[in-house]
Formats: C-alpha cells, sequence, structure tokens
C-alpha cells in the first residue's frame, strides 16, 4: 500500500522539461545567466532559440520529415522579462507530436548597436535539456 | 545600458524558471510583449501553472487511510481519484478551474515490464477540491495486472498536458476471487 510521502520533499529548480508527445504545456521559460548567474538584460535585444535532438535520432524518411524540436532555423522567442532575462517560447503540438528523444537548446540574443548587430549565444552546456517521453504516442 | 552588462558576462547560460508569472502579472496576455495576438500560451484569467514539473498522487477515494489505486477486479465501489500536483510547489494541486477535458490513461504492464496493452478512459472533474476523478463502471477493471498511469488534461485553450508519475507508483488490479472459508 502506497502512503503519499511526496509533498515534503525538496525539489530544486527543474534542469529538464518533459512532454509526451502532443503536448504544448508547458511553455519553455528561460532565463538567460551571465557571470555570477545573475540574470542578463535583454531590454532592447531580439532572441532567437535553437534546438537539436541529441538522442531518439529518426531513422526513416518519415521521422526525418517529423523533426520535431529540432527546427532547421532558430526561432523567436518572446522576451517577458527583459530586466530578468526571461524569454518564453510557446510550444507548438508539431514541435512534441514526434518520436521520444532528448533535446538541448541554445538562445541567441541579437542586439542592435551603432554599428551593427551583435549576436551572442547561451548554450544549455550542464543538465537543462528537452525531452520527448516515449509511450503514448497511440494516443489520439 | 544591456550592452554594458552583456560586454561584462563572458559566458551565458540557460535556467528554466517557474512559469508562474506568466499568468497572473497583470501584463500576461494582454498583448504587452509580443503582440495583441500573443498569449504566452494561456489567456489572461485562466489558471496559472505554478510550475513546469508535475506529478500525480491518489486520492484517498473516501478511505483516507487507503491512499492508493489498488482495486479489485470490476471493483466500482471506490472510484479513481488523482492530484496534479506541481513538484516545486508540492503541497498545492494544480488548479483545474481551465480544464475542458481529462483523460486517464493506463500502460499495462508486462511481466517483463513492457507495455501490453493502454486502456482510456475520461475523467471528470471536481473543481472545488482540484482532484480527477472515474466514478468506475464494472467492465473497467476487467483485467488483471498493474498499469502505469497517466492524465492528459486538455485547457480552455487547447492546450494538452500529460501528466505521469514520477516513480513506481501503478495502479493495481487484483484479483476479485475470493476464497470460502
Amino acid at each position: 500500500m502506497s502512503i503519499i510521502p511526496k509533498p515534503n520533499r525538496i525539489v530544486t529548480s527543474p534542469d529538464v522539461l518533459n512532454w509526451r508527445a502532443g503536448d504544448t504545456l508547458p511553455g519553455i521559460v528561460l532565463r538567460v545567466l551571465g557571470d555570477g548567474n545573475k540574470p542578463i538584460d535583454l531590454t532592447g535585444a531580439e532572441c532567437f532559440m535553437a534546438v537539436r535532438r541529441v538522442s531518439g535520432v529518426p531513422t526513416s524518411e518519415q521521422w526525418l520529415e517529423d523533426t520535431g524540436f529540432d527546427w532547421s532555423e532558430p526561432r523567436q522567442v518572446l522576451i517577458v522579462v527583459p530586466q530578468e532575462g526571461i524569454v518564453y517560447y510557446d510550444v507548438q503540438p508539431e514541435d512534441t507530436n514526434v518520436p521520444p528523444g532528448e533535446f538541448d537548446l541554445t538562445i541567441r540574443i541579437d542586439y542592435t548597436t551603432e554599428t551593427g548587430v551583435r549576436s551572442v549565444t547561451a548554450p544549455s552546456l550542464d543538465t537543462a535539456r528537452l525531452v520527448i517521453r516515449d509511450g503514448l504516442e497511440m494516443i489520439d | 545600458m544591456s550592452n554594458a552588462n552583456l560586454s561584462k558576462s563572458r559566458t551565458l547560460d540557460l535556467r528554466f524558471v517557474l512559469g508562474s508569472f506568466a499568468t497572473s502579472d497583470g501584463y500576461y496576455g494582454t498583448g504587452y510583449y509580443g503582440g495583441e495576438d500573443q498569449t504566452y500560451g494561456q489567456v489572461r484569467g485562466e489558471s496559472a501553472l505554478p510550475g513546469v514539473n508535475y506529478v500525480i498522487l491518489p486520492g484517498s477515494s473516501s478511505r483516507p487511510h487507503a491512499v492508493s489505486w489498488h482495486y479489485r477486479a470490476h471493483d466500482t465501489a471506490r472510484r479513481f481519484e488523482a492530484s496534479i500536483i506541481p513538484l516545486d510547489k508540492p503541497n498545492f494541486a494544480l488548479d483545474l478551474t481551465s480544464v475542458v477535458r481529462a483523460t486517464l490513461i493506463l500502460s499495462g504492464m508486462s511481466a517483463f515490464g513492457g507495455v501490453q496493452d493502454r486502456r482510456i478512459f475520461d475523467l471528470d472533474v471536481d473543481y472545488e477540491s482540484n482532484q480527477v476523478f472515474r466514478n468506475w463502471e464494472s467492465d473497467d477493471l476487467d483485467r488483471i495486472g498493474r498499469y502505469l498511469v497517466n492524465i492528459r488534461l486538455v485547457f480552455g485553450t487547447g492546450r494538452v498536458m500529460t501528466v505521469g508519475t514520477d516513480d513506481d507508483q501503478a495502479l493495481q488490479v487484483s484479483s476479485a476471487t475470493v476464497v470460502a472459508r
């Protein structure tokens, strides 16, 4: 018999976002951190997210077309709270309705300066990654 | 100046953060960021998602001493109940106000740990207790076995979220046979 011990557990900030095929929640909320883990001010910037599949690589032609998060081009993401370095991506059904696997992500920040656009990237070098879990792909 | 701040940092990093600010803040869904047609995944006034990672927990089924999903075959006396708990705020159940459909997905496990079959049931939502439930019909639990449990929630905006257990918590259907003494 199972008792609920979970509500008392200590939980840290998530490193991994999980979806099942077709899920569109939760959305991706990211904070861009600089030195000392301090948020980067994104005021006046534009942000783009690039996502790359790192496991569960499709093998069939059909799957190659259904790349999900593995976009061919970076997509612009919303800067929700610029002073806190927080950006948001609205997950779409086609992003997750793909074979299971893991994805890493990179944010590119474009700042417009007097001399042109300056770009910097913030990679997820540590454990932050996106995961599409298996098991429920057959659900309508 | 943002450019100055940026140039001070030699390296940048990413962290997932909780999403609760998104629906509760005044600017949420108003188009303040991104234009009038942007909703940031939900519309203002909907229940907020307080976190990003969730698990489901068994409800008590009116028996507080027996919190589990353990049933006899063809059992209809105790209904299925579950709460959706954000891991970052584990003392609160997810607000289900804007949920328009909830589905129970049971994945039957084989003796070797693989998924043997899959069964889907519609769930009702108790908006006061923020629990989903199903009053079992007699044929619902006609197969003895151990099932992994997932719940798929469809919100008013059409957004979909599937939540499972994060451990070995499963739904067990045992034989209804009673040996006479």
